[in-house]
């Protein structure tokens, strides 16, 4: 094989391998918060892709495994995929996950070593993106060289502080501030486009002073072309990525609908849900 | 010199030497900001009237490592961004401190919407914030020495009719929270911001507990409380919540059984609907000294 096939083969087997991960880290999610009894499997779902990009591929990590990027997960509801990824990166072992992921279970523990998507806790929606823009501005002033990868739900930014933080990071020409927003159309009730329309939405974020994206959110290829460029973007403004994702994805039968955002299988609906899980992907 | 000026020339003086203070305004400047915004210009963000994003921004400001003060117009910091400040300020503890301008009724003339009337009692329900209001500029300065030295959540809010020095910064325990002064007596008035002041101007032959800083410390408020007949307690903002509750409270839990009169905004007719002043406020609310005073000589109830 020349050298050029060994490498597409090589970057094929990459990106099977990521699919993979993905498989597992959505089984491992249900294992865990299904023991909980509570958590948004719905909203983890469409997102996982962009946490395990951004873990495991793109954010930059020292010596001690510690982020030299910084990432705030926005969108807390969907805090319960970090968990299993963390766990896939060496950084929790299985046990310490278990232990943490119950009730009782420590959850300051997490943020003692400022492990990505923990800078802040995320939930109380609109909060996160003013604050990454917060942490690259100052992150700039003190002249270092991170990035600042934020994640937002769609329907978080008809939160009226999401718009307040999209014109200061532009105007502050932050552009070592990245928000990703999950995109999948659905808030709790209904899809965004029959509450209160945002399409077109990219325009928005370009009339803001954006640098805009739009993506397959469920796409490794896409993720990692777009989120590898960041750290050489010549581009004064911050950068929206738009993922477009499916709310459920993996599992059939709860894509796409709405009332399903606090949906959490447990007992035998979870071993169910398990056996449903599909592959997507290479 | 009014507090907030006091407040905003210690900042810029502890910038000068060297502190990595940022300050975080939603529109808002002041003649004190002037030299500030001069010498460092990076260090003044402005986000427009945006007060849920300036506490969001200040808080992402104190993880790059910087201590950060928002500057804004009251009462919106507080009641438009409480969730901001419930979220980053009271839970995550993230060390900012919101300044903010006008106190309870300062500027009634703008009307209900500009009237910092439940402030204190909105954040009195959070654990982690301090409420601050400086009745005179030695607490203001020492506000800036206390940011500085231990950083922390912090609120404090500026009446614009304070404007001198009262207090010797050797007379003020900050950590309790509260100033004693005039002498012992049956009755003791426990007030604060204007009150306080005015209270403390006027001289009065009565023991009056100016409580700059909540929460304080309640065994040596409530001790202080034990040795008075009767308590008055005055305030501009609303009694529920207010410190006439606070003092309810602290009594109640330890214990203590004291009669507590509390002169507060009750709007017993509904909020005004006139073009009003502090002034007229206070008269339709029997919030002025000679109904302070019938009540300390048993007058009126």
């Amino acid at each position: 094989m020349t050298e050029a096939g060994t490498r597409a083969v090589k970057a094929f087997d990459e990106i099977k391998s990521y699919y993979e991960k993905s498989f597992k880290m959505r089984q491992r999610f249900i294992e865990l918060f299904s023991n909980l009894g509570f958590g948004h499997l719905t909203t983890a779902f469409s997102e996982t892709e962009i946490l395990i990009a951004l873990f495991e591929k793109v954010m930059r990590f020292d010596e001690d495994r510690k982020p030299i990027d910084k990432f705030v997960l926005s969108k807390g509801h969907g805090a319960g995929m970090v968990y299993p990824i963390l766990e896939d990166m060496g950084i929790f072992s299985k046990e310490e996950t278990d232990e943490m992921v119950q009730i009782g279970g420590d959850l300051a523990k997490i943020r003692e070593f400022v492990y990505p998507g923990f800078e802040f806790y995320g939930g109380s929606l609109g909060i996160g993106i003013g604050m990454a823009a917060g942490l690259a501005l100052g992150l700039k002033q003190n002249r270092e060289d991170r990035i600042v990868f934020c994640l937002c739900g769609d329907a978080e930014c008809y939160e009226g502080s999401v718009w307040e933080a999209m014109l200061f990071a532009a105007h502050n020409r932050l552009n070592n501030l990245v928000v990703i927003v999950d995109r999948n159309y659905l808030g709790v009730s209904d899809f965004t486009e029959n509450m209160c329309a945002f399409e077109p939405f990219a325009d928005k974020w370009k009339s803001c002073n954006w640098d805009v994206r739009e993506i397959n959110g469920h796409s490794y290829e896409e993720l990692f072309d777009t989120l590898v460029n960041v750290y050489k973007r010549p581009s004064s403004k911050p950068l929206c990525i738009i993922a477009d994702t499916v709310k459920g994805k993996g599992v059939g039968d709860l894509c796409n609908i709405p009332l399903r955002h606090g949906y959490m299988p447990t007992g035998e609906n979870a071993d169910n849900t398990i056996k449903k899980l599909e592959r997507f992907g290479i | 010199m009014n507090v907030r000026d006091r407040f905003f020339y210690e900042i810029y003086g502890q910038v000068k030497s060297g502190e990595d203070v940022s300050l975080v305004s939603t529109d808002l400047g002041a003649p004190s900001l002037d030299d500030f915004r001069r010498d460092f210009p990076q260090r003044f963000v402005n986000v427009g009237i945006a007060e849920q994003n300036a506490i969001a921004v200040a808080g992402g400001l104190c993880l790059a490592g910087k201590k950060v003060v928002t500057y804004g117009l009251n009462p919106f910091p507080v009641t438009r961004a409480f969730d901001q400040i419930r979220n980053l300020m009271a839970s995550l503890e993230l060390p900012i401190t919101v300044a903010a301008l006008k106190a309870g009724t300062a500027t009634a003339e703008a009307g209900m919407s500009h009237m910092a009337l439940e402030n204190i009692s909105l954040l009195r329900t959070l654990k982690n914030v301090r409420i601050i209001s400086p009745s005179d500029e030695t607490i203001s300065k020492m506000a800036v020495d206390e940011m500085i030295s231990r950083p922390a959540p912090r609120y404090i809010q500026f009446d614009p009719f304070i404007t001198d020095t009262l207090y010797d910064e050797a007379e003020i325990d900050y950590k309790k929270g509260f100033a004693l002064s005039g002498p012992k007596s049956d009755v003791a008035i426990v007030a604060t911001g204007i009150w306080a002041h005015k209270l403390k101007k006027e001289n009065l032959p009565v023991r009056l507990i100016d409580c700059f800083a909540l929460p304080l410390c309640e065994k040596e408020f409530c001790d202080e409380l034990k040795q008075y007949k009767r308590i008055i307690t005055i305030e501009d903002g609303v009694d529920r919540g207010g410190i006439g509750s606070m003092t309810l409270e602290i009594l109640n839990d330890f214990g203590a059984v004291i009669p507590v009169e509390r002169m507060a905004l009750k709007f017993g007719n509904g909020y005004p609907r006139v073009f009003s002043n502090r002034n007229l406020i206070f008269e339709q609310e029997g919030l002025t000294l000679d109904h302070l005073k019938k009540k300390l000589e048993g007058r009126e109830s």
